[in-house]
């Protein structure tokens, strides 16, 4: 089944190929600084495939923080954060906001809480390997 | 009571007065995005520490809040707006407030998405 999802004025969109029809969707509400201002719900699926696709790539900030091993997509446009990715032995690994999907049926979502404080970086980049989509593709359309 | 606030990366940093009774989650397409909860207090009780043009402003529709939020970490701390009667407003969004445990805060949910 294909979900998609944007930031608020569409410059950062995406396609997500998602197994199941209906699917079943977990949706973590993570706990870290970063996710709590945010209101962070992120959702992946190592099954899943998503394509992104970036309008004006110059109207996107990358923010990172602490171990600095994610990189959160921000549109400097409207400010909306679609997706984070990882790069992990030369291969990139994303989760995509709840928040940002579209057309998606509530009742799909199993929601939860997600709290990885004390996670050492060797355990949660093997946590991302996991359970992150791992099949990642950025397409700049044309201008 | 004052509170402190800021985004994450703190280029956007804020102090504002009042006692947060309530708070309010919206559905509607910007809201939803944001994942923001919001709390409405008269424009001069906030404060910004830091120059106003380090928010970025969003306007979109009809253009009657002015969305502010942090271009290098996206979080939207506060937005600009008026009141019925033309009063300026800021909605706060008190997940960025320092010290405010958010579980023990009403939550109003407003069904944006319809309107």
């Amino acid at each position: 089944m294909i979900i998609t999802g944007k930031c608020h004025c569409g410059n950062i969109a995406f396609e997500l190929d998602w197994d199941g029809a209906p699917p079943r969707i977990p949706a973590r509400a993570c706990g870290c600084s970063f996710c709590v201002k945010h209101g962070g719900v992120w959702t992946s699926n190592p099954r899943a495939r998503l394509t992104v696709e970036i309008r004006d790539p110059s109207l996107v900030s990358r923010y990172e923080f602490g171990t600095r091993t994610a990189t959160f997509h921000v549109c400097a446009q409207c400010g909306i954060v679609p997706l984070v990715t990882s790069e992990i032995a030369n291969r990139l690994y994303a989760v995509v906001s709840v928040n940002a999907l579209e057309s998606v049926d509530p009742a799909w979502l199993d929601r939860a809480a997600a709290n990885f404080e004390g996670e050492d970086v060797e355990s949660r980049l093997a946590r991302r390997q996991r359970n992150w989509i791992a099949d990642v593709r950025f397409a700049e359309s044309a201008a | 009571m004052i509170y402190l606030g800021s985004c994450h990366c703190g280029k956007v940093a804020f102090e504002v007065e009042g006692q947060i009774d309530s708070a309010m989650s919206c559905n509607c397409s910007i809201c939803q995005r944001k994942g923001s909860l919001l709390w409405f207090v008269p424009r001069a009780k906030l404060r910004l520490l830091t120059p106003e043009e380090n928010a970025s402003t969003y306007l979109f529709n009809k253009h009657a809040i002015r969305h502010r939020f942090c271009p290098a970490c996206g979080i939207h701390p506060y937005a600009d707006g008026t009141d019925q009667k033309g009063n300026p407003m800021a909605a706060i969004n008190i997940r960025c407030l320092d010290g405010v445990d958010l579980s023990a805060i009403p939550v109003t949910h407003f069904d944006g998405r319809s309107k």
